[in-house]
């Protein structure tokens, strides 16, 4: 009944028609709820995908790896704690273990619209925006796009803060400023085309005596898409001044947000409450929230203040 | 933690429940894991729209695909409606379809994924119909109906009046008002619907599901089928949860049709997304109210009114509402009321039995208004309890005296003692994280009100040679995880003198076993165990007489309640009351909003503590789905679609979030009770949001008014009082 394709090389899995399949968390959502109805093509046998290893002064991480490898590797802990500790946090034990780095980078939106297969909407072909119109009490804050809905990817923004890169069909590298646009295309999460496999992901060289933190801002303990995010990577001299500072933000805009402004504030600040309170403000310049989002403006400064904190005490938010 | 030491044998220890070791091996067959062989498998199509028009309805596709061997819509159903007080509730939609759960056609296979393949295939045609989605809009005068038989939106109301609310507001020394929401719940129990069904070699169609009523179920079935109850058997497989969510019919009747029709076995087992379109949720209300009351502390007046969104089918709507209504004052003694309630008919999903009946919307209302009052006039908010609370002899709204055994105020004094001993504010908390704690109280009635029949029936039947060797117990109860039968086990065992283990129950089946009414409104421990205590002693004397084997039925019916007189608004709603008082301490972000439950103390008057691992669960249980209830669950519909139909947007508390739950369980004997017992399986549910709320208005001097308090809320509110 369903068209499944398992592809064993990249150029079978180029060449054929459907959705790719990975670790399948959002994929078989999306089709348990008819969202998704055409082929697919199962990519988890494609060679080499599949490696967390050093290259080219830093690291790269193979699109198949799981959220729970990442979360665990000693080489990605030492060296870009921000990640280890998203990928610890996020989600539940069980999705962490399925879901693979390529297929977080790239999930669909979590708008609730979209995944009702009653309401059409710009990221389905149509000409319009249910959220803006109904419920967008999960919307963003920096409204660039015709779709309300944030970008659901966590690892995303957290990739973002490490300046990282991703390789597509083991040819090209682009950014993930590139992968992700400029936040005006309301009609995709990222610029890919169909037949385009995100390969590999690639870490620049660490920041030595980096200190990274991670927060998401949600209504119960744990396992909910964050309302707001943070990922906060800091380092500071003998005398508690920020000599480096690195902080982006989710859950608020069609892509995950860099703060240069924060960070320009941040270098050579005290690493003291009152200097992650002024950058917590700042994080929140140029809001236009929602009718139904204005709190998410407090929840900016709230979680920007608290990862900040959590970053400087090197508090581990993972699930322990 | 009892306040009398228990001078029984059985009654008052924590013996293992029969159940327990089939749960916690997983050798226990839930409804899902029921075989019969040959069977065929069911999938249900549903409308997927909230309103709509059937046009036309092929299935002459679905028909033709693989394995499948029937495909049933309205024309097969003897009599198409369901409901446990009207039937309005169409088995499969002939004409309209009101909500995205209605059910459509039922397709038959050899194999489950023929039968859901098959039912993308069932090709429904469907004009669409205007979307009733506010149950304020379903009222106004030019609103369509939706059912039109029924001449009104209205699926009941409730009206009660004590004394001159508007003369005594009118010269009350202090006078506030508010307005309070809640949202829809969902149950979600740990096992979705499932069963199978089967006639047997004597022409009976046989059930063999999960459900809260054998009985109830039953008549509804052989309704619908025009057959005598005889001739239809519902057996309860181990149930994984009910909460109220099993009250009503939800696939047990289509496995019923399907093999009746068909004279085969089939199975069906549901989804959770299934499940949440597949039976009805907790009301989400709106409560007005206006309280006023004296420099010195008397409350003299409430005015409240309460509109609830019924849904597309009445389901228990019209009990809920009384409960709403009656429960406006909380547990005070107020000399002048006036509330009133009402149920709506809307496209939404429909509403019924969950947990507490209404009592859960009503207290949140009751007690954030009256430490609102407390506020205003300047007394501490748990000393105008003091003054208001009922106490013996205290006069209902419905101006009749409370039944005996009121223990309101002794239970609120120790849930403020255990509080001042157990409760202190965390050391060096950083600024952005404030503690609170909130105290409230609750009533809730035990067992069915306002006249409806109220009766359990039980059976005990002594047998042994010179001695008696063992008993035999029949009780048609559901053991919905609750632990009734282990109960009913230590009453029979405790009565007749017998070892636990030569007790053997029979519970599970409507053939054999005579009906003990609904596991519903905290009422088994009650009701049941007094059906239970009297057919021991009742079989015991006969035993005693040489009428050996000794054999006893008694139907045990309480105090007959009434409804109330249409013009006065007199009447006994109830004949028995539990009562529990909650504190809660917790922590808020006010960075994040986020409310951090730290301890939870939850006090219960039981009358009587029958097993208290089970009493202790009880009220873990409740806690947790409360927590859930206050803070996060929301149930969300938009123009009569479910936005969220999943476990991942329907936020459930995980362990992570669970608080250090403390039971507290007090022995005040209720004069019907077996051995003094009273049920109290709802009231853990009932003042713990309204204790959140007092709770987090301590911690930042906020009042919100609405559930579940999520962060955007805390948020909303803090901003608001900042700006």
């Amino acid at each position: 009944m369903t068209n499944l394709i398992i592809a064993t090389t990249l150029a079978e899995a180029r060449n054929a028609e459907g959705e790719f399949l990975a670790g399948g968390t959002d994929l078989m959502d999306r089709r348990r709820h008819h969202v998704s109805t055409g082929g697919m093509v199962d990519i988890c046998r494609i060679a080499g995908l599949g490696e967390i290893e050093a290259h080219a002064g830093g690291y790269r991480i193979g699109s198949q790896v799981t959220l729970d490898a990442v979360a665990q590797h000693p080489a990605i802990i030492d060296h870009y704690p921000g990640l280890a500790i998203a990928a610890g946090a996020l989600a539940t034990p069980q999705i962490r273990s399925m879901a693979s780095m390529g297929g977080v980078l790239l999930q669909t939106t979590r708008c609730w619209y979209f995944r009702h297969e009653a309401f059409t909407c710009y990221k389905k072909g149509g000409d319009s925006c249910p959220s803006r119109e109904g419920d967008h009490r999960f919307g963003v804050v920096f409204d660039t796009s015709p779709c309300v809905f944030p970008h659901p990817s966590t690892i995303g923004m957290v990739l973002m803060n490490y300046a990282a890169q991703v390789e597509i069909n083991g040819e090209r590298t682009m950014t993930m400023q590139e992968l992700y646009g400029g936040g005006t295309d309301g009609t995709r999460e990222h610029t890919l085309a169909p037949s385009d496999v995100l390969t590999q992901i690639i870490l620049p060289a660490a920041v030595n005596a980096e200190r990274a933190g991670y927060f998401r801002s949600i209504s119960r303990a744990r396992a909910e898409w964050a309302l707001v995010e943070v990922s906060a990577r800091l380092v500071v001299d003998d005398n508690d001044q920020i000599t480096f500072a690195r902080v982006a933000v989710g859950g608020v805009a069609p892509v995950p947000m860099l703060l240069p402004t924060v960070n320009d504030y941040l270098v050579g600040k005290p690493a003291t409450d009152e200097s992650f309170a002024v950058a917590a403000e700042l994080a929140t310049a140029g809001a236009n929230p929602l009718p139904q989002t204005g709190y998410k403006v407090k929840l900016i400064y709230g979680t920007v203040f608290d990862t900040l904190q959590r970053a400087y005490n090197r508090i581990w938010s993972g699930e322990g | 933690m009892s306040e009398v030491a228990p001078p029984l044998r059985v009654i008052g220890t924590p013996a293992q429940r029969m159940d327990a070791l089939g749960k916690v091996t997983g050798s226990s067959a839930y409804p899902g894991d029921l075989v019969r062989p040959e069977m065929l498998h069911l999938a249900v199509v549903f409308a997927h729209r909230p309103h709509a028009r059937i046009a036309a309805l092929d299935t002459r596709a679905a028909l033709a695909a693989p394995g499948v061997v029937a495909v049933l819509t309205a024309a097969d159903v003897p009599f198409n409606g369901f409901g446990l007080i009207v039937a309005d509730q169409p088995v499969l939609g002939h004409d309209v379809v009101r909500f995205v759960g209605d059910r459509v056609a039922l397709v038959v296979a050899h194999t489950a994924a023929e039968a859901h393949a098959a039912a993308a295939l069932v090709h429904v045609e469907y004009a669409p119909l205007p979307v009733l989605a506010d149950p304020q809009a379903a009222l106004a005068p030019d609103a369509p109906l939706l059912h039109p038989a029924h001449g009104s939106n209205i699926i009941g109301d409730f009206a009660v009046r004590r004394g001159d609310a508007a003369a005594a507001l009118a010269t009350a020394d202090v006078v506030i008002t508010g307005t309070f929401r809640t949202a829809w719940q969902e149950h979600a129990f740990l096992q979705p619907e499932a069963g199978i069904a089967y006639v047997d070699d004597e022409e009976r169609i046989v059930i063999e599901t999960a459900g809260q009523w054998l009985h109830e179920d039953r008549r509804q079935i052989a309704a619908m089928l025009q057959l005598p109850e005889e001739q239809v058997i519902v057996r309860y497989a181990t149930i994984g949860g009910a909460f109220g969510g099993r009250e009503d019919l939800s696939l047990q009747h289509l496995l019923a049709l399907a093999a009746w029709k068909l004279r085969q076995p089939v199975a069906l087992v549901w989804s959770r997304e299934e499940s949440f379109i597949g039976h009805p949720k907790r009301h989400p209300v709106t409560i007005t109210c206006t309280w006023g009351a004296t420099h010195a502390g008397k409350i003299v007046a409430i005015e409240a009114h309460a509109i609830a969104d019924g849904g597309a089918y009445a389901s228990t709507s019209a009990e809920v509402v009384k409960v709403v209504g009656l429960f406006a004052s909380g547990c005070y003694d107020v000399p002048n009321i006036t509330s009133t309630a009402v149920a709506v008919y809307t496209n939404n999903i429909p509403s019924g039995a969950f947990r507490g009946f209404g009592a859960p919307q009503a207290h949140f209302a009751a007690e954030i208004m009256l430490n609102r009052l407390a506020e205003a006039l300047g007394i501490d908010a748990l000393e105008l309890r003091r003054r208001n609370i009922y106490r013996e002899g205290g006069i209902e709204p419905t101006n009749v005296v409370l039944p005996a055994g009121v223990s309101a105020l002794p239970v609120l004094e120790r849930c403020i003692a255990e509080a001042h001993a157990r409760f202190a504010p965390p050391p060096d908390l950083p600024a952005h994280l404030r503690y609170g704690v909130g105290i409230a109280c609750g009533i809730k009635n035990l067992g069915y009100s306002f006249g409806y029949p109220e009766q359990a029936t039980a059976t005990v039947e002594l047998l042994g040679d010179t001695q008696i060797e063992r008993a035999v117990v029949r009780l048609g109860a559901a053991e919905v995880g609750q632990g009734n039968h282990i109960a009913m086990r230590q009453i029979a065992a405790e009565v007749l003198g017998l070892p636990l283990e030569c007790i053997f129950m029979i519970c599970d089946d409507t053939n054999v076993a005579p009906n003990a009414g609904s596991a519903s409104a905290s009422r088994l421990t009650l009701v049941a165990g007094r059906a239970v205590q009297d057919a021991a002693h009742a079989a015991l004397r006969r035993w005693h007489n040489e009428d050996r084997p000794a054999h006893a039925t008694v139907q045990y019916r309480p105090p007959a309640t009434t409804p109330l007189d249409p013009i006065t608004t007199q009447g006994k709603p109830n004949y028995a009351y539990g009562y529990a008082a909650q504190a809660v301490a917790l922590l808020v972000n006010t960075l994040t909003g986020e409310v951090q439950v730290q301890q939870v103390i939850s006090v219960h008057d039981v009358g009587k503590v029958i097993n208290p691992q089970q009493a202790s669960g009880q009220i873990e249980g409740g806690v947790v789905q409360a927590l859930g209830y206050a803070l996060m669950e929301e149930f969300q519909m938009y123009n009569g679609y479910v936005r969220t139909p999943h476990l991942s947007s329907y936020l459930l508390p995980t362990s992570m979030d669970i608080p250090e739950i403390i039971p507290i369980l007090l022995e005040y004997p209720d004069p019907l009770g077996p051995f003094g017992a009273r049920g109290f399986a709802e009231l853990p549910m009932v003042p713990f949001a309204p204790a959140v709320a007092i709770a987090i208005h301590a911690a930042l001097g906020v009042w919100l008014s609405q559930q579940p308090m999520t962060p955007a809320r805390v948020i909303h509110a803090l901003q608001e009082v900042q700006s």
